[in-house]
């Protein structure tokens, strides 16, 4: 009995030791294979859809335009009844709208920008919606910034909510911010009482901005379910507005700087209406367009769920496999979760880190241990270490607790607000320290 | 137990010896492709890796602009603390190999600290070490790559503002002088058996380095008539003067001081730089081997004249900002 016991189990090791690699690798924990990658060029589409705008009425028109937008517009410049005939005339211009854009663009006087601003956002073209964002990264003046800011918000794009709370802050701006603020906040549905301070403007600006951020529209066409609409497709945006976004992507291949950041900062905050053809990036064979498509993702966050079928495959891409990782973690693409923590592993410094920062963005509490593993391996990188360390502080599963229990509602409120303030306090005093101990 | 059973028992107890030996001993495998060895297949991924062996580059390294140049205060302010992401690719690249030579890198987000450091020059995208020659038996081993010490080499970085376009048009190519003859100047590495090589120094002395600017151009003040005659000619830098981003400046300014001693204001004779996009005005930087030369009509009753010649990290800064160096003085005695 006890021989044929011996020569079963001789049997057995004989058979793993003879068995082929394939079957004995089987055995070992299973590392997901990541779908093929598929790249193509993205610049001449791109650039096709650039060429595509539909031509404006010319530079002389505009400058025509431009006249009398000024003397209807620019205090001072023309007798009240002259400047009333000018409003009207410029009003009833089909093509008005153009010399609006340029005026917004190119004129030395901050208060006929600010007044641009405010007809493009009456105007209701979505066309528009790049040269504002735009403005916002260059307008140096506090109230024309807050118009600008409005006129997007009019347009249904709350992407500079951000920059109004901030004017709002500026004793010069505050008053003009302020009122804008609440129109912005009345028109999303946001209810404020009789004389809402400055504070509480700011406060509801930033939350409108961050849910902007996660979802990428504005609250009116929030699902039922809470979650976005699906992105707008190509090929059914307005042909000016698509024309101009693509030519924004189209820099990306270029070498200039500003134009590229300035692309980037613009597909990173004009939401939904953008994403799909940023995503045509993500998929772009051509390097450098994908890696700023990507970052473009990333800075989306949320609000680009939609990509994570096209980052997945990037994984193992030299190029930019470490930046995909982390936008599949920004967008929350749970498919990515058993790629990125074998990823942990991995031999290169870039992507162990990546994997780390994204499981810590995705909120799996089952990466713990995995992510702790990292942190608290003494031969592990900082990097690693930093990145893993800042992940768990994510996934924060006792704090998530707190937050759930205040929400359900089950158990004492002001001891649970307590606890939460503590830990954020402590948080914050722990930061505070260790930067005072450098 | 029948004879065939015995042999068959045997046969079968030595494949389980094999089978549990292989299952064990699991050889290791080339971790890339065959032509990798044993001591290649080592990933470099820090500039700490190369310390324990090049302590003197690291030496030279540590503290150079390459190695701040993603904790470069400057940086950080003219980039808006890198919210101009686009800065980043060069501040903080992945290895120049990966992207190709000449071509734009991409950006990492490790390794802050060590900016443009060891990895990202010396190692290609599979983590081998590269250098100028093939040594198989450092313990890095170092693979030739002709790039290593060409201007291609620094072109990743350095052409995002056109300064190896600048060296490209200027005669410095047919001299063959490129980028690593003044900024890695020829040093004597002291080997481990107490000899010593030929090497490159690593500090990248540039435009935070007074001594290396000074030697870029040549500045002259003289006396034409009635005109007092500044001139700078860039006698020494292989591209413009200043080259790089459009915030570098060099100023020539002047002042009179009349016979009774009442100095007259300091007055800019003439700015070379390259505006801000939205800035009017065109490119002044000065490009290799050429001259600049500005008249100014001397005041009656003057009895001598000052010159000075200054280089400023940014353009709208005062003379006494530690931002703002001064290269050359000259006086030209005028009665």
């Amino acid at each position: 009995m006890i021989a044929r016991r011996r020569s079963a189990l001789t049997l057995i090791l004989a058979l793993i030791g003879c068995a082929p690699e394939r079957v004995r690798q089987a055995t070992e924990p299973a590392v997901p294979a990541l779908p093929p990658v598929e790249l193509s060029p993205a610049m001449p589409g791109l650039e096709e859809l650039a060429a595509s705008a539909p031509a404006g009425p010319g530079e002389e028109r505009i400058a025509e335009l431009r006249d009398l937008f000024e003397t209807g517009y620019r205090a001072g410049y023309a007798q009240p009844r002259s400047a009333a005939m000018a409003q009207r005339a410029f009003a009833e211009a089909d093509d008005s709208v153009w010399a609006l854009e340029d005026v917004l663009v190119n004129h030395e006087d901050p208060a006929l920008r600010a007044q641009a601003a405010f007809l493009l956002g009456q105007s209701g073209r979505k066309a528009a919606l790049p040269i504002l964002m735009k403005r916002v990264k260059y307008e140096a003046d506090p109230i024309a910034q807050s118009w600008v800011a409005g006129a997007l918000a009019a347009l249904g794009c709350h992407g500079a909510l951000d920059q109004l709370a901030t004017m709002m802050g500026r004793e010069d701006s505050a008053q003009v911010a302020g009122s804008i603020a609440i129109d912005v906040l009345r028109a999303a549905g946001v209810e404020l009482g009789e004389t809402p301070s400055y504070q509480e403007l700011q406060d509801r600006c930033v939350e409108l901005f961050g849910a902007w951020k996660r979802l990428g529209v504005v609250p009116g066409e929030v699902q039922a379910d809470g979650s976005a609409p699906a992105a707008p497709a190509v090929e059914d945006l307005d042909p000016l507005l698509r024309a101009r976004l693509a030519a924004h992507l189209v820099a990306l291949a270029h070498q200039p700087l500003r134009p590229v950041d300035d692309c980037r900062f613009i597909f990173q905050r004009v939401g939904l209406v953008g994403l799909r053809l940023a995503e045509r990036c993500v998929r772009a064979s051509e390097p450098h367009p994908r890696n700023h498509g990507l970052e473009i993702m990333l800075g989306l966050g949320r609000s680009a769920a939609v990509v994570g079928d096209a980052v997945l495959p990037l994984f193992d891409d030299e190029l930019t496999g470490s930046v995909s990782m982390r936008v599949a973690g920004a967008v929350g693409y749970a498919p990515a979760l058993p790629h990125l923590s074998a990823r942990l592993g991995s031999e290169h410094v870039e992507i162990r880190a990546a994997a780390a920062a994204a499981l810590g963005l995705m909120g799996d509490p089952e990466a713990l241990p995995a992510l702790a593993a990292r942190l608290s391996d003494p031969n592990e990188v900082v990097d690693v270490r930093v990145e893993a360390a800042a992940a768990i502080a994510r996934i924060d599963v006792g704090r998530a607790f707190l937050l759930e229990r205040a929400q359900v509602g089950d158990y004492h409120e002001p001891t649970l607000l307590e606890l939460l303030d503590g830990v954020d306090r402590e948080r914050a005093a722990a930061r505070s320290a260790a930067l005072r101990g450098r | 137990m029948s004879t065939g059973t015995r042999i068959f028992s045997a046969a079968l107890f030595v494949f389980a010896v094999i089978g549990v030996g292989r299952f064990l001993l699991v050889e290791p495998e080339p971790a890339v492709s065959g032509e990798r060895t044993e001591q290649t297949a080592r990933r470099f991924q820090s500039a700490q890796e190369c310390r324990a062996c090049h302590q003197d580059v690291w030496d030279e390294w540590y503290g150079s602009h390459h190695q701040i140049a993603y904790l470069n205060t400057e940086v950080r302010a003219l980039s808006d603390d890198f919210r101009n992401k686009e800065c980043q690719a060069c501040h903080l690249p992945q290895p120049i190999e990966v992207t190709g030579f000449g071509q734009r890198t991409l950006p990492r987000k490790t390794r802050p600290d060590e900016g443009v450091g060891c990895i990202e020059c010396h190692v290609d995208g599979e983590g081998r070490v590269m250098g100028t020659r093939d040594l198989p038996g450092a313990p890095c081993a170092p693979r030739a790559r002709d790039e290593m010490a060409d201007v291609v080499h620094c072109e990743s970085c350095h052409n995002q503002h056109w300064t190896t376009d600048q060296w490209r048009a200027s005669s410095y190519p047919e001299k063959g002088i490129g980028c690593n003859d003044c900024h890695m100047p020829e040093v004597a590495r002291q080997l481990a058996d107490g000899t010593t090589r030929k090497g490159r120094g690593h500090g990248y002395a540039g435009a935070h380095d007074t001594a290396m600017l000074k030697k870029a151009g040549t500045f002259t003040v003289t006396r034409d008539g009635a005109e007092l005659v500044l001139a700078l000619e860039n006698t020494g830098a292989g591209h413009n003067f200043p080259t790089e981003e459009r915030h570098r400046v060099v100023d020539i300014d002047y002042r009179f001081i009349a016979a009774d001693g009442t100095e007259g204001a300091w007055e800019r004779a003439y700015r070379f730089r390259q505006p801000y996009r939205d800035e009017p005005g065109e490119n002044t930087q000065l490009p290799a081997g050429e001259r600049h030369e500005s008249r100014v009509a001397i005041p009656d009753g003057t009895a001598r004249a000052e010159a000075r010649l200054w280089y400023r990290l940014k353009p709208y800064i005062s003379d006494d900002d530690p931002a703002s160096t001064l290269l050359e003085e000259r006086e030209v005695v005028i009665e």
